[in-house]
Parts: C-alpha cells; structure tokens; sequence
C-alpha cells in the first residue's frame, strides 16, 4: 500500500539519527520539480549537535538526502551512514 | 529545477490553455521513495471546480503526471481540463 504524506504536515517534525541523536527539527524539503522528488530535508540543528559535521546550506540549517531517511512516523529517523559529511 | 515546499505554496495554477485554476496549497509525498504523488490545489476557481465536479469543495489533489512545470506558476496539462463525459 502506497502511504501518503501531506508535505506541510512534516514540518516541524524532530529529525533524529538511527544511533539516537537528535539532529534537529525540519523546517523545509527541497523538491526537484520536474522530476517530483523530494531531494533534500532542511533541518534546523538542535543546539545541543556540532554542526561542523554536517554539510550545511547558506542558511547553517542541515541539508539531509531524502534517501537516508529511514522512517517517518511521529519523528523523522535518519540512516547515520546516510548522512553527508562535511 | 529544484524548489522549496514553502516557496512552492501559495504559487497560482494555471492550465496549458492559461486559465485559472487555483492556488498550489501542499504536496502529497510517498515517505518511502520521496515521490511527491500529487499537488493539493486550493482556492479552486468555481470555472474549474465546475468542470471537474468539485463545487462545494475546499480543495483537490492533482497528480504530479498531470503537472507541465512548476516555476513562478504551475502549469497543469489541458488534458485534466475536460469535462467530465456523461454516461
């Protein structure tokens, strides 16, 4: 069964790793229109990670692909090894 | 091109044959793939929801096929502006 998600509904959602760490809180999905795919998550760190780890936009929000993301439920959880680093 | 879902509402949509349609108010996304399955129109012109059978209805879900390109507007394929045949 094809699930559906309302894009404005993730917003806001609290972006967490596999191993548990919490990363941050989506503010935003990057969409490549032609294709209609979701590229990116932008995630607003949480204060408590080091960002230098990361790979950041302009902004300093996380740019995360949509390809590490494991599961969307009530959190967003995010494959580690998925993430790019800096 | 690539976009952002908070740039990408609020966008006016239009047809091929450039009518109003309505507002580009979110998307519909498969969480497993990241497809987005389809756009929820808005704000529907009562022209449009006239034609498809919607009036009354706060809003529609478009399927991403039916999208010509997004940009400063959506462009929607004429195709899903035909009324509906009666049987």
């Amino acid at each position: 069964m094809v699930t559906k998600i309302i894009g404005k509904s993730l917003i806001g959602r609290n972006v967490v790793s596999d191993r548990g760490t919490v990363i941050g809180k989506l503010i935003d999905l990057s969409i490549e229109t032609l294709a209609g795919k979701v590229m990116m998550l932008i995630v607003k760190p949480d204060k408590s990670i080091d960002t230098k780890y990361f790979r950041l936009n302009e902004r300093g929000e996380i740019l995360i692909p949509f390809a590490a993301v494991k599961a969307v439920k009530d959190v967003l959880i995010i494959n580690e090894g998925g993430i790019p680093r800096a | 091109m690539v976009s952002r879902l908070t740039k990408m509402s609020g966008l006016e949509v239009f047809t091929e044959g450039g009518k109003h349609v309505g507002v580009l108010e979110d998307v519909s996304i498969d969480p497993e793939t990241g497809k987005v399955l389809g756009i929820i129109l808005s704000k529907l012109d009562s022209d449009f929801s006239k034609k498809i059978g919607a009036e009354g209805k706060k809003g529609v879900i478009v399927p991403y096929k039916a999208i010509k390109s997004i940009g400063d507007i959506v462009l929607l394929r004429d195709l899903i502006y035909e009324p509906p045949k009666k049987s």
